[in-house]
């Protein structure tokens, strides 16, 4: 066999594809790696969520359950569930939405308060991350003995 | 042997995708195992701060009480260097609990916390 010329054994070192696959590697793996951290962000901000509306509820009904009247029960619920959501760091696109509702609103009555709160995902739009909604529901029983009435 | 197949051999083209790489995907698994450990933390660290700021707003509890319950809490999830604060007034009592949470690999330690807000409950003259 006759022995290669040097210019022969560069020319197939520049053709052959073995290093190719690094440089493939890095381009699917830097924005694939950025993409799970977002993930990450988005999945750890539900969680919290969930944690900081299913409090906000049970302050919130705690609230209404010492009103006195069904007006007076929203109101004290929407203050209570946004003074808490906003003070866990929580924010909710457009404000939480609450409701008061009771099978009585007199002793011995149940307060129920469902908190909806949309959470903004505007700043993972790079993952195309979905405005999810978290919603709680919490009751609380109006104190038998107390004093009820406007 | 031939000169090109020698040549082939010899030359350490790729040699840093099991040098380099590996490594990388190594740690990079390890985070993302030490992410979930954090994100469990975190939510510990929420339900801590969340029930302490009940028990001490709701409840009446002594805040010395809660605060021994946030930081059992916190501690059997294998949190350190936990602390504590409350501040309680007439509106509102605020519970911050904070802790740091041990990482998987070197220098990856970090701090946890959490705030929670509860509207202070109190006797109403009628």
């Amino acid at each position: 066999m006759k022995p290669q010329r040097t210019s022969q054994r560069i020319g197939q070192r520049f053709r052959d594809d073995r290093g190719n696959g690094d440089v493939l590697a890095m381009i699917f793996i830097v924005p694939l790696a950025f993409g799970v951290i977002l993930l990450y962000s988005f999945v750890g901000r539900q969680a919290a969520s969930v944690q900081a509306v299913t409090h906000a509820a049970d302050v919130a009904a705690r609230a209404a359950a010492l009103a006195g009247s069904p007006g007076a029960g929203q109101s004290a619920a929407s203050a209570a569930a946004t003074n808490t959501l906003s003070g866990a760091g929580t924010v909710c696109a457009g404000g939480p939405a609450v409701s008061a509702t009771a099978t009585a609103w007199a002793p011995g009555g149940i307060v129920t308060v469902t908190v909806t709160c949309t959470i903004e995902t505007g700043d993972l739009t790079a993952i195309a991350a979905p405005d999810t909604t978290k919603t709680a529901s919490s009751d609380a029983i109006i104190d038998t003995y107390r004093e009820f009435g406007p | 042997m031939s000169p090109d197949r020698n040549s082939r051999i010899n030359d350490d083209r790729g040699a840093v995708t099991s040098i380099l790489l590996f490594p990388v995907f190594a740690i990079c698994a390890l985070l993302l195992v030490q992410g979930v450990f954090w994100q469990q933390d975190r939510t510990v660290a929420a339900s801590a701060a969340d029930r302490a700021s009940a028990a001490i707003a709701l409840y009446n509890a002594a805040p010395r009480d809660a605060e021994a319950e946030a930081i059992a809490r916190m501690s059997a999830a294998g949190m350190v260097d936990v602390a504590v604060s409350i501040t309680r007034n007439n509106d509102v009592t605020v519970v911050v609990v904070a802790g740091t949470s041990h990482g998987l690999l070197p220098f990856t330690s970090s701090t946890i916390s959490a705030r929670s807000v509860t509207p202070t409950e109190s006797f109403v003259a009628p």
